[in-house]
């Protein structure tokens, strides 16, 4: 019941505050439009140069040429193939010279077909240009249909079936493939740096203080709050929806997968928005210290460009950032329709939020010394 | 110094309480109890242990040493924590609240933690502040925040109300309004610990007064025994007098002194008066003579020796 009255005031007083509904609504939803007006809201295929090295006597295996059909036939991709001959280092370095190129290759390898046969991993390469804005999205797609693609085929004896997947119906835009990026990199900042200023402000006030001498708990206190975020992250994913919907017509699954996704990822960001306010004492070093948290977790967490074409030590960093994952679990659900590996990565997120709320209420003082 | 423990019914019973902090010892072997329906008051400047002392009997900080018993009730242990949280009213040193919510929704989210809590509308009531009710938290002056914090203290009608430096930075005037509300709480049977550096505020309201030096209890009694075990009864004042004044008045008195340019007197008797006034005219002396009666801040000063400033620091 405590909860609940701490919910309610929060709740309240962030929802009465100017620059609060500013950096949480406002700016994500100009950021939304700034996005889809630089990118194009235009839903065509995005083009994909596929180069299929999985050849016997120089024709295409089967099982490689199905993974190309499958995605070639979806409205999100339009394949071109390129030929074996092609040098794909030159060839992207010479589309990426050209105005507006934006090179994104495929390479198949040899033994694509045998490997699958006998139940070995096969590796493809996939290259984008660093600056190719589509490019992590592009590279998400591929992944998801290529999971697919070999999750049907240790779970089924035939090879067709790749275009049923349920993303593969769908036209996407850039817009679509951006939101839940942006929706999960500005979750993360209302946690990590709002509720981390908020928080140590209280205590600054003596609010903290005097609210621990009436019979309300720590646990309460924290609850209140984390509840609190989590329906403002709600009403921000509603808002930056809608937007979607109405301005670029986007196409992204919401259902329960995405509510309960959102209020994972916001009890994750507010676990660790309450453990920076519960370990450093001042507001303002609080608040840099959400700063320096949050714009290297946004850059490194696939938020912008794929993971996969940072350097190997940055790639490890960021599979160790929650927002990593919970940018992948919305962008699963929501975009790819992918819900085992959005699952998978749920799973991540609520492990890090576990922990960090335990580590949140561990380090908030309720008692002074 | 802990005259009163025999007295039945103490609310507050603190026996030896330290509170050190590495080599600091914020509270030092402190014993003191509370009666039930009195103003306590706990006087010093900063940093004598009023707040540590307070904050431990509001069960917000772990003594070191000593046993502290607030209605009946250990404040270390977590039964008795649960139990006193329920029944005791905090004012805060610097009162703050959500500053976008008005009055009355800050009333509902104090009154909101406890189980059975009074009527916001009787508090608003009751604080005067009826009209305030729906002006946000950030809009108010000083007093009436303060006044706002003291209805957050009453809201689930507690027996015991703890008050840490209530008038600290308010003007004058809204600083009497305060201590009027303050003594309608014991007029309402509350029993009050307040803590403060102001020796008039302490005057005025408390029933007995301990005075806290360096952590330790340098006294405690009512006003009046205070004045009476360690004041300084009246004193006459001649201001800017020349050294011939203290030069006379030496030759009868043993206890004059100078403040400045003051010559100072202590006396007890008002044939002083006349001794004093009649050496002075003997020797053709004018001067400008003034009587002040002893009060607690002479008590403070003959016990600490020294002052406490406006904003509480000892000089």
């Amino acid at each position: 019941m405590r909860i609940l009255v701490v919910f309610r005031a929060m709740t309240k007083n962030w929802l009465r505050s100017r620059s609060g509904l500013f950096f949480s609504f406002l700016f994500p939803v100009i950021f939304l439009l700034l996005f889809g007006s630089i990118l194009g809201g235009a839903s065509k295929p995005i083009p994909l140069a596929v180069q299929n090295n999985d050849l016997v006597g120089g024709v295409p295996t089967q099982l490689s040429q199905s993974f190309v059909t499958a995605l070639n036939s979806t409205s999100v991709l339009r394949v071109n193939p390129l030929p074996t001959s092609t040098n794909v280092t030159a060839y992207v370095i010479g589309q990426a010279g050209t105005f507006g190129g934006a090179p994104r290759v495929l390479v198949i390898p040899q033994g694509f077909a045998a490997g699958l046969g006998t139940g070995s991993r096969v590796n493809l390469s996939y290259i984008a240009s660093a600056s190719d804005q589509l490019g992590a999205q592009v590279g998400s797609v591929v992944t998801s249909y290529a999971d697919t693609f070999s999750s049907q085929l240790g779970g089924s004896t035939s090879l067709i079936g790749v275009d049923s997947s349920p993303s593969s119906a769908r036209t996407l835009t850039s817009v679509d493939y951006y939101m839940p990026s942006i929706l999960a990199a500005f979750m993360m900042t209302n946690g990590v740096i709002g509720l981390t200023s908020i928080a140590s402000e209280f205590r600054r006030n003596g609010l903290t203080k005097r609210l621990s001498a009436t019979p309300l708990t720590k646990l309460e206190w924290i609850l209140g709050n984390v509840m609190s975020q989590a329906l403002l992250a709600a009403i921000l994913a509603g808002v930056m929806i809608l937007l979607g919907i109405v301005v670029y017509h986007t196409a992204v699954t919401v259902d329960l997968y995405t509510l309960v996704f959102i209020a994972t990822g916001a009890i994750l960001f507010s676990g660790i928005g309450m453990t920076l306010a519960g370990i450093v004492r001042d507001p303002e070093a609080a608040a840099g210290l959400g700063n320096a948290i949050a714009f290297p977790m946004m850059l490194l967490s696939g938020t912008y460009w794929p993971v996969s074409i940072m350097p190997d030590f940055l790639q490890a960093v960021a599979r160790v950032l929650p927002l990593t994952y919970f940018s992948e679990a919305l962008r699963d659900s929501m975009v790819v329709g992918n819900l085992s590996a959005a699952l998978f990565n749920l799973e991540v997120v609520a492990a890090f939020a576990v922990g960090f709320i335990v580590i949140g209420a561990r380090v908030t003082r309720w008692k002074e010394a | 110094m802990t005259g009163a423990r025999s007295v039945a019914d103490p609310v507050v019973v603190v026996e030896g309480l330290s509170k050190r902090y590495g080599e600091t010892r914020a509270v030092d072997g402190v014993s003191f109890d509370v009666r039930r329906g009195e103003i306590f008051a706990l006087l010093g400047p900063n940093g004598a242990g009023k707040t540590t002392t307070v904050e431990i009997l509001e069960c917000m900080r772990t003594p070191t040493t000593g046993t502290v018993r607030v209605l009946g009730k250990s404040v270390t242990d977590s039964a008795g924590v649960d139990s006193i949280k329920n029944r005791i009213g905090v004012l805060p040193q610097d009162f703050s609240a959500l500053g976008r919510l008005t009055v009355g929704e800050n009333l509902e989210f104090f009154a909101g933690m406890f189980k059975s809590h009074l009527e916001v509308g009787a508090l608003l009531d009751l604080l005067e502040i009826k009209d305030k009710k729906d002006v946000r938290f950030s809009n108010l002056s000083g007093g009436l925040k303060q006044r706002v914090g003291i209805a957050a203290a009453l809201v689930n009608d507690p027996e015991l109300v703890f008050l840490d430096e209530p008038t600290t930075g308010l003007d004058p005037e809204i600083r009497r309004a305060t201590w009027k509300v303050i003594e309608g709480l014991r007029s309402r049977g509350k029993t009050v610990i307040l803590t403060t550096h102001y020796m008039e505020e302490a005057q005025q309201l408390a029933d007995r007064i301990a005075i806290l030096v360096k952590g330790e209890l340098a006294a405690l009694d009512t006003p009046d025994a205070l004045l009476k075990q360690h004041g300084v009864g009246r004193e006459m004042i001649f201001t800017n007098a020349e050294d011939a004044v203290f030069g006379t008045l030496r030759r009868f008195f043993d206890n004059v002194s100078t403040e400045g340019s003051n010559v100072v007197l202590p006396f007890a008797e008002t044939r002083d008066v006349q001794v004093a006034l009649t050496a002075l005219a003997e020797r053709g002396l004018k001067v400008d003579m003034q009587i002040r009666s002893a009060t607690i801040e002479d008590v403070f000063l003959r016990l600490a020796g020294f002052r406490i400033s406006e904003s509480g620091e000892a000089k």
